[in-house]
């Protein structure tokens, strides 16, 4: 027979995803048309498939790898949540110079005429500045790639 | 942990009260925390990434993430669809990267490597089972959207509503979601079963 009914249809049919007025035509269709019987045959198959599908565990070696990184973070938490300029410098690991460079920006507040940094608003604020680097760095690449610039021992 | 009755205790509290215990110190309540949900953290990332290496990766920054942010985390009974919604957003950021970077060594005629999504599960994934091993190829054929949506209904068990939550998408576009993605398996299996 001639059939309009869409393969999704069927499926929100077959979950039950359906007004009641629609389900009961879809019913009565049903009983009609082989290739829907068919369809919803192949559905209720996929669905128990689906039920039967398990999750796929992690390698051990990565389990114990996450609970080191918690182990560490939570002992280097040690490092004070306050920090002076001098140990932003050190976590991120660039000399005063170039800290005096973005000083401007770092999350941090002043008190009694000293700069201070919260970790937790450091590490957000690194957190933000990854995500802006992949569009800067990406820019910055195809100028020079389009200069040709790279395989020239420039890159 | 030196307490297995502890152990015990914990796996009945609910997640909500597991953040609000290790929020007032108690470690133990992460780890159980932890043992819940790395599983789900990383076949999610596995779907969405298709790579090991990385999905190990974004296991890690995703809890290392809970630890940090677990203060700003308002316990509503919901905790699972935040922790999704973590995965979710660092394996659209690695995607994101990875296209871009794609894009430029493109340009730039360096382009060597495959990319990360869109590589098939490893075979060791695959069930011995025929049925299932269809039911696997057919999930990751499915559209980018379909594939998370169907990860997190069918190995998570999600409501819509939580799907809805974790995608923050509305719910009408989930259900749709699901449907065609569960109308591409039955399509798989039954085009399997007609060349029998």
């Amino acid at each position: 027979m001639n059939c309009n009914m869409t393969y999704e249809e069927l499926a929100a049919f077959a979950s039950g995803d359906l007004d009641a007025g629609r389900e009961a035509e879809i019913r009565n269709h049903l009983e009609q048309c082989d290739t829907c019987r068919k369809r919803l045959e192949a559905l209720n198959e996929a669905d128990a498939a689906l039920r039967a599908l398990r999750p796929v565990r992690p390698p051990a070696s990565a389990i114990l790898a996450t609970r080191r990184a918690l182990g560490e973070a939570a002992d280097g938490a040690g490092g004070a949540e306050i920090m002076t300029l001098d140990e932003v410098g050190e976590y991120l690991r660039v000399t005063p110079k170039q800290l005096g460079e973005v000083v401007g920006e770092l999350p941090a507040f002043e008190l009694a005429g000293r700069i201070r940094v919260r970790r937790t608003k450091l590490i957000e604020w690194i957190e933000q500045r990854e995500r802006s680097y992949t569009r800067r760095a990406a820019a910055s690449w195809a100028a020079r790639a389009v200069r040709g610039e790279f395989g020239k021992g420039v890159a | 942990m030196a307490d297995p009755d502890k152990d015990l205790r914990m796996n009945d509290v609910s997640d909500d009260d597991l953040i609000r215990m290790y929020r007032e110190g108690d470690a133990d309540a992460f780890d159980t925390l932890f043992d819940r949900y790395y599983t789900s953290v990383y076949n999610f990332a596995l779907t969405m990434l298709g790579n090991m290496g990385s999905s190990e990766e974004v296991l890690q920054e995703t809890f290392l993430a809970v630890a940090r942010t677990a203060k700003t985390y308002t316990p509503r009974g919901r905790f699972r669809a935040w922790l999704m919604r973590i995965v979710r957003n660092r394996c659209l950021n690695r995607i994101e990267s990875e296209r871009v970077r794609r894009a430029v060594l493109v340009q730039s005629g360096l382009a060597d490597i495959r990319p990360v999504a869109n590589e098939p599960l490893p075979s060791e994934n695959l069930e011995a089972d025929e049925q299932a091993a269809i039911v696997h190829a057919a999930i990751a054929a499915l559209s980018d959207r379909q594939r998370e949506a169907m990860t997190l209904y069918a190995f998570e068990r999600m409501s819509y509503g939580e799907i809805a939550d974790v995608l923050e998408t509305p719910i009408n576009t989930v259900k749709t979601l699901i449907h065609r993605a569960r109308a591409s398996i039955a399509r798989a299996l039954e085009s399997q079963e007609s060349e029998r």
